[in-house]
């Protein structure tokens, strides 16, 4: 019986625009689309040096910080008249040429000899940044990259600065200084550079893979749309199909179980595919195929379910059916999937306000666990959201199948 | 009784869509249910097979009571609604195929029910078209071979002819005879006194949840307080004809008008009067032409009871 009903089924919705184009094709091409618009970006991984010109205010040990950390970013250079030229030959792992000066270099920006200036204030280990890049060259990847890692930079610096006055505090109140001053090494450590562009533990992973895992995340969302449709086509209030199909002897959990089976594995097929194009053109998602695959398919199933349970608890209407169609994916995507990564503050703000709605998020769930399988130096946390993961699709599971059994009229 | 419902309420709301409606439907007959649209008849058909919940009353099919999870029930029942209910991506036949796989395991068995259901409803040269390329009339057609492909034993045909030009509303029609001859159960409702009167053993005239009356056509047609209205054309009636036909027997009603050569009479309810007033024009030696005589309709008594015709909408 299974045979026949997904035969047939799995037919009408693979020729079915709705189904098949509005459901399954679109969700991929969109993934698509995101990879063709982050191309540039990813483009990146491979840049020259960005080569920045300087302008320094404070007093030498803070200018020592700043030193060090471009030393560990770059290689230093001298102007000529050939523009910003290295002092040594930077290697694969230097992404800036720098020097300090407070030269007029507007004519340097005009021709491209250098890509931006830099104005750092450190008094008072404040690390105030202001990038200058001319307008015509504001798209320019290198200057972006080199804006990226001096913020970067910045932001780890004025943490350090502020967790350390709190230490410098407790050991003012009586505290040991030796367990301070330890302290304070561990959270110098803390600024790995590593961090803030590549993280070089983990092969294939570099800064743009946020994109592409906000990106899954809004995919694997966006199949809530299919887990609705598999139910509603099975009830009999959508109609005469609807009522033919329930009048039949094959029981309602059996015909949603043949249209899950022709429905919802096309997606999955649909988002490996997309996965194998994101390694294919080496996005920088981890390489760890089994472990993405595992969170990917975890957060379409959830979706999946998670519109199998809506359609199975409620009587949708079509107007109701567009609202969960539409609503779902834009606020699944806004607090989680793309917010999550994009935007820091909101995602801060969910996670504390409301950790449910971000652990109920499944885009959130997929972008967290690509995120931790990425860039954590450990499986405990991957795992945790992985078992978060399965509980909620038990869950939806459970919840599906007792709203099965429910007459809607 | 293959199909019994006893005080069946269904509220919706503060609606209330059936008002203890009751039905009894023989094995082999073929039953209607007229009333017009919202009165009840497609709640009534949803009840009978739980669809949906009601509020109180009791359905037995084959004598037995009904309800969601009776699959042995179900296999025996087949459904034709008015709208309908296939897959617009799949062909005739694979349509048919499908639903007839619901029931049927054997593939076999299947492939010759499918063939017998398409040559029943005459969609044979349409097969490998898709419904949205149907004309509305093959489309009920197929509608009509997914609803009995099974075999089954009760059919509940649902409104299946509204919106159908005409020769494919007899071409349903005469399915509905057949089938009814081959020994099927079915149970027809319609908004068209015709369709009733054409092809139903008996009936039950319902409106706003309740059975008004029920029984045959003619039965119902007798709960009728008109009689026979006879109209004829002449155009040399004689007053002492015009006094003869006013004093006939059970003479409720004679109106002339001599310019329009036309008389009509109304008799009260009881025998045919027509050949008593045949002879009266014969011994008077009057002329006449276009003689029509109209027995009373269900129309007119939908209308008596009601106070109301019958309507396409509320």
């Amino acid at each position: 019986m299974i045979r026949h009903l997904t035969k047939y089924v799995g037919k009408a919705n693979l020729l079915s625009k709705d189904g098949f184009l509005l459901s399954i094709i679109l969700p991929f091409i969109l993934g698509l689309i995101f990879l063709f618009a982050f191309d540039s970006l990813l483009e990146a991984a491979n840049l020259t040096p960005a080569k920045i010109v300087i302008e320094f205010k404070g007093n030498a040990e803070e200018k020592k910080d700043v030193e060090d950390f471009l030393k560990e970013m770059g290689v230093e250079g001298r102007l000529t008249d050939q523009g910003l030229e290295p002092i040594t030959e930077p290697d694969d792992e230097d992404y800036l040429i720098y020097c300090f000066g407070d030269d007029d270099v507007e004519a340097l920006l005009d021709e491209g000899s250098i890509n931006a200036k830099v104005w750092i204030d450190n008094t008072d280990k404040k690390m105030d940044m202001e990038i200058y890049v001319p307008s015509n060259k504001a798209n320019d990847r290198t200057s972006f990259m080199a804006y990226q890692i001096l913020n970067s930079y910045a932001k780890s610096y004025r943490n350090l600065i502020k967790n350390t006055e709190v230490l410098f505090a407790q050991a003012m109140a009586g505290r040991d200084m030796s367990s301070v001053e330890g302290l304070v090494e561990r959270i110098k450590d803390g600024i790995d550079t590593d961090d803030i562009v590549y993280t070089k533990e983990k092969e294939g992973i570099n800064g743009f893979t946020h994109f592409i895992m906000a990106t899954l995340g809004f995919v694997c969302l966006y199949y809530i749309r299919v887990g609705v449709d598999i139910v509603r086509r099975n009830e009999a209030y959508i109609g005469a199909l609807g009522k033919r199909l329930e009048l039949s002897p094959v029981s309602k959990l059996l015909r949603v179980f043949a249209s899950f089976l022709s429905m919802g594995l096309p997606c999955l097929l649909a988002t490996y595919l997309l996965l194998l194009c994101y390694w294919k053109r080496d996005v920088g998602l981890s390489l760890e195929y089994s472990r993405v695959i595992l969170v990917v398919s975890l957060g379409v199933l959830i979706s999946i379910f998670m519109g199998m349970a809506i359609a199975s608890l409620f009587k949708l209407s079509k107007d109701n059916v567009s609202v969960v169609n539409f609503l779902i994916p834009v606020l699944g995507a806004l607090f989680g999937g793309l917010m999550g990564q994009f935007g820091q503050a909101l995602s801060t703000w969910i996670n504390e306000n409301a950790p449910l709605l971000a652990n109920l998020n499944p885009a959130n769930l997929v972008s967290r666990g690509l995120y931790q399988l990425s860039f954590y130096p450990s499986y405990d946390s991957f795992y945790h959201t992985i078992k978060i993961m399965a509980v909620y699709l038990a869950v939806l599971m459970v919840l599906t199948g007792v709203g099965i059994g429910r007459v809607k009229e | 009784m293959l199909v019994e419902m006893k005080d069946i309420v269904k509220r919706y709301g503060k609606l209330l869509a059936l008002d203890y409606f009751d039905l009894e439907v023989e094995k082999g007959e073929i039953y209607g249910l007229l009333g017009p649209n919202g009165s009840g008849k497609t709640t009534a058909i949803n009840c009978m097979l739980s669809l949906i919940k009601f509020d109180n009353g009791t359905v037995k099919l084959f004598g037995e009571k009904m309800s969601p999870k009776r699959n042995d029930l179900k296999r025996k029942i087949g459904l034709v609604m008015q709208d309908i209910g296939v897959y617009d991506e799949l062909t005739v036949e694979e349509n048919i195929t499908y639903f007839c796989g619901l029931y049927i395991g054997d593939s076999k068995k299947r492939k010759e029910y499918v063939e017998e259901a398409i040559d029943f409803v005459d969609i044979d040269s349409h097969r490998k078209f898709k419904p949205p390329k149907l004309s509305g009339g093959l489309k009920r057609r197929l509608n009509l071979a997914c609803g009995i492909v099974h075999k089954p034993d009760l059919i509940i045909l649902d409104e299946p002819t509204v919106a159908v030009d005409p020769q494919s509303r007899n071409h349903i029609l005469e399915n509905v005879k057949t089938l009814a001859q081959k020994g099927k159960t079915i149970v027809y409702t319609t908004h068209y006194m015709e369709e009733v009167e054409a092809i139903c053993d008996r009936l039950s005239i319902i409106d706003h949840g309740k059975v008004l009356v029920k029984g045959t056509t003619e039965e119902i047609k007798t709960m009728s307080s008109i009689g026979e209205i006879i109209a004829v054309r002449t155009f040399n009636l004689e007053d002492e004809l015009l006094y003869g036909i006013r004093n006939m027997k059970e003479v409720e009603a004679v109106n002339y008008e001599p310019s329009a050569g036309k008389l009509v009479v109304n008799f009260s309810k009881g025998e045919s009067r027509l050949m008593s007033l045949l002879k009266l024009f014969e011994e008077k030696k009057a002329d006449f032409f276009d003689l029509h005589v109209k027995t009373p309709s269900l129309n007119d008594v939908f209308l008596e009871i009601t106070g109301k015709e019958l309507r396409d909408d509320d």
